[in-house]
């Protein structure tokens, strides 16, 4: 009697946990469907570009936020000094989302250099743009530093969003279409823009003269002191894994607090790391031939044309500081003109069409 | 903590776990307490002093009372008890009347003054409302009367008191509990019990149906069109079937509140009481209020009808007292002019009902139709929503005046909006009124059905693969058509207001 008590136990045990399991499966396969594509031609966070990098195959790895994915362009780089990169940057995203993008991407790649974009140090710890960070954090890869980026670097009401593809894009069902379930695919192409977004329609930018207004010092001191936390974290495994940290910022339009803000970060890292070094493109004359008519669509990004300018200025820093090899000729590396050519094609087609992507 | 919300699940599931890992009713009477009090913390952290208060009161007068004395079976309250009842119940009430009825009856008495022309004015005193302070006011009256009236023992335990008033699956919108019915259940050892749980999940999911699949997208139209009424007024198709989207939803909203607190309370092995039974299924008004909120219509017949007399009285002393009844089931829903009309409406409902009866009875036997066919039937459910329906949308509008402009505007039949959903700008798309639409009918089909035959009971004798695709074809159609996340704004249950 008792062992048929404790065999029917067992068995409504084994089943309540084989109907969870079903349960997730489910909900996890629906939210994969219901997610939004993110292509290797998306504003960012394109980690199924990324994951599909040869292992070990970039000697420079981009982070950041827009800044970093308008402004930075791996196909200049490597035309420049032959430096294969990749830009892995999310739209708005936080240091501390950062900070775990870089774990992730350590796991399949090591490069010499990872050159952090710094604009987003002026972000304040309490404001998220809910829609942008779950996109940062819902496309990472199921890992343990997602779920820590989804709980460490989140408010925790809205945890469930960055983590639960489900929750934040269930509301998508009336436009699903046949392709969105063949999850094999619907994040394929652009992979040859290494993570660069081109944009292709500048707007010009007042040249104010830069001031910075000292109410807007007090609060961005505030957030320096939060995103000092994350960038010692991220110079701290840079460090520990032997790789050299570029802290940078892309040019932006006059005026910004960005240099003021990346000269006390930086001079506070160079105190306490040895591998940490600053590059401000920001500042006005950094990059030459930079235009603020032609060279932006707006005061913080790039189009293509500025980032191309920029990055040439980047690969030259990073060949000439870092000693960084030109990789053109290396049979391993021979997709990459490949890629260059395709890019060349992709920014030719968005040059024409009549409105920005 | 929304009761929709994962924080909320996982809250409960916590509480369960910790619940039933716990050995001795002590240590699960106090981990509940917890619960109930991080809950409603989380809920109304300004006011659970209230709370506090109120249980406090409670638990005093409620010894004190039957320490004076309570009545004998059938006999009067003796007077010394009755003066500590009176007391007892003017601390409560007038915690209620304090934060939900001062600002209103400064409001009102301003409003004499000025007629009157006097420049002299009450100050009015706007205070944010603890959540459900209605439903545990109530529930702390009944009990207090019940011991009073010898029907009920003066609990003992302070703690389990406590959660009689507090028990979080029911502390922010009832059912409104019985002394005799919920604290004999919290003083009970409960083991746990796989048919229990299953049937309290099922409960549950049922509710997160009704909530997230029918109550909230139909909110987003209602609140469309009452929060504008003058944009609609030439539509008059779209304006009743705007009432007729209110009356679902707030059958859809107030019963899956129920479902889930009924369901999170048997987790713990818990009955809490029914509050629906099928409303718009009733033939008549007075069956309707038999059939809605059934724990707070059944406290105003035990509490208030009954010691006014009731049905023993003369016909007008009767009619008064069905008025007064529904004037404090108005008020209780709210303080304002719309409520108490609501209120008025549903009790003039009930009287010309009463007053006509003979003569529907005479019109049924001169024309031959049989009382109990189902064309009779059918046009006395009909007509018995049309008029709950009318007196919603008094419930619904944001003032008096909103309701009397919505009401003659009804009767504008001409084009309407209604029959071109694709053009109408009411908050929802096509694709999401039409997942609406057949989840309400399939709710509905299946509560009819329940009136027949169990339909859980139903579905425990499929075969394990019909169970399991029911279960994972409700889970998946809850998240993915639900309204929650951050494409939608989700919304509180209506009763949590009240």
């Amino acid at each position: 009697m008792t062992s048929v008590t404790h065999t029917g136990r067992f068995r409504r045990l084994a089943a309540s946990v084989a109907f969870c399991l079903l349960t997730a499966a489910l909900l996890t396969y629906t939210g994969d469907v219901l997610k939004p594509p993110r292509t290797g031609a998306s504003n960012g966070a394109i980690w199924s570009t990324f994951t599909k990098l040869e292992p070990d195959s970039i000697d420079v790895l981009f982070l950041g936020n827009s800044h970093t994915f308008t402004g930075v362009d791996p196909a200049t780089l490597w035309r420049t000094s032959g430096i294969p990169s990749f830009v892995n940057a999310g739209p708005t995203q936080k240091l501390a989302v950062t900070n775990y993008y870089l774990r992730e991407s350590l796991r399949s790649q090591h490069p010499s250099v990872v050159a952090v974009e710094m604009s987003s140090l002026s972000y304040p710890r309490l404001k998220f743009d809910q829609a942008f960070h779950d996109i940062n954090i819902n496309y990472m890869p199921w890992s343990a530093e997602k779920i820590a980026a989804g709980i460490m670097a989140t408010p925790l009401n809205e945890s469930v969003g960055a983590l639960l593809d489900l929750w934040t894009y269930h509301g998508r069902w009336p436009d699903i279409r046949r392709s969105d379930f063949n999850l094999l695919e619907k994040d394929r192409g652009g992979e040859y823009l290494n993570g660069f977004s081109p944009r292709t329609k500048p707007k010009a930018v007042p040249e104010t003269p830069h001031t910075i207004a000292p109410d807007a010092i007090a609060k961005t001191n505030r957030s320096l002191e939060y995103n000092l936390e994350s960038l010692r974290q991220i110079a701290a495994t840079c460090d520990e894994r032997g790789i050299e940290l570029l802290l940078f910022l892309t040019p932006t339009g006059p005026p910004n607090d960005y240099s003021y803000q990346l000269g006390r970060v930086g001079a506070t890292l160079m105190a306490e790391f040895d591998n940490v070094h600053v590059l401000d493109l920001s500042e006005p004359g950094a990059v030459p031939g930079l235009s603020y008519t032609d060279d932006f669509f707006d005061g913080g990004h790039l189009v293509y044309t500025g980032a191309e300018k920029s990055s040439a200025v980047l690969a030259k820093y990073l060949a000439d500081t870092y000693g960084l090899k030109d990789r053109r000729g290396d049979s391993a590396y021979a997709n990459w003109s490949e890629a260059v050519e395709l890019r060349d094609a992709f920014v030719q087609r968005h040059k024409e069409a009549p409105k920005e992507k | 903590m929304q009761f929709t919300s994962v924080e909320y699940l996982a809250f409960l599931a916590l509480s369960v776990m910790v619940y039933f890992a716990l050995p001795g009713t002590k240590s699960r009477t106090i981990w509940l307490l917890i619960a109930s009090y991080v809950f409603y913390i989380s809920l109304s952290a300004r006011w659970t002093l209230a709370l506090f208060g109120i249980t406090a009161v409670g638990y005093v007068f409620g010894l004190l009372i039957e320490r004076s004395g309570p009545a004998s079976r059938g006999a009067a309250i003796p007077r010394r008890t009755r003066r500590l009842l009176a007391v007892g119940i003017i601390l409560v009430a007038g915690t209620l009347f304090f934060f939900k009825y001062a600002a209103f009856s400064a409001t009102l008495l301003n409003g004499a003054l000025s007629l009157v022309g006097t420049s002299a004015r009450t100050p009015v005193l706007t205070l944010a409302l603890p959540i459900g302070i209605s439903f545990w006011t109530f529930q702390s009256i009944a009990y207090l009367v019940d011991i009073a009236r010898g029907k009920l023992v003066a609990e003992r335990n302070p703690l389990r008191f406590a959660l009689f008033v507090s028990f979080f699956p029911q502390v922010a919108a009832g059912p409104i509990a019985r002394g005799g019915h919920l604290l004999p259940q919290l003083a009970e050892k409960h083991s746990f019990s796989y048919e229990r749980m299953r049937s309290a999940l099922l409960l549950m999911a049922w509710g997160f149906l009704k909530k997230l699949l029918i109550a909230d997208p139909l909110g987003v139209m209602v609140r469309t069109v009452f929060d504008k009424p003058h944009a609609f007024g030439s539509d008059g198709v779209l304006l009743i079937g705007a009432a007729v989207a209110f009356s679902i939803q707030i059958y859809c909203d107030f019963s899956a509140y129920t479902d889930l607190a009924r369901g999170a309370a048997r987790l713990f092995g818990v009955d809490l009481m029914k509050n629906f039974d099928r409303p718009y299924a009733a033939r008549s008004i007075k069956e309707f209020w038999r059939r809605w909120h059934m724990t707070l219509m059944a406290w105003l017949k035990d509490y208030i009808y009954i010691p006014l007399g009731g049905s023993r009285v003369a016909a007008w002393r009767r009619y008064a007292n069905i008025l007064a009844v529904f004037l404090l089931s108005g008020l209780w829903h709210g303080a304002g002019l719309t409520f108490v009309v609501w209120g008025l409406l549903n009790g003039l409902y009930q009287i010309l009902g009463d007053v006509l009866a003979p003569a529907r009875a005479k019109a049924l036997a001169a024309f031959r139709i049989d009382r109990d066919g189902h064309v009779h039937r059918t046009l006395q459910t009909l007509t018995t929503f049309s008029l709950i329906t009318i007196a919603w949308v008094f419930f619904r509008a944001n003032t008096l005046g909103d309701a009397l402009y919505i009401l003659p505007r009804m009767l504008n039949f001409g084009p309407s909006a209604l029959w071109h959903p694709g053009t109408l700008e009411l908050g929802l798309s096509v694709p999401q009124m039409q997942v609406t639409a057949i989840a309400t009918v399939i709710v509905f089909s299946a509560e009819w059905l329940s009136a027949r035959v169990s339909l859980p009971a139903l579905l425990y004798r499929q075969p394990l693969v019909v169970r399991w695709f029911v279960y994972e074809f409700t889970i998946l159609a809850i998240a993915i058509f639900g309204y929650y996340g951050p494409m939608f704004s989700a919304a509180d249950f209506a009763y949590f207001k009240f």
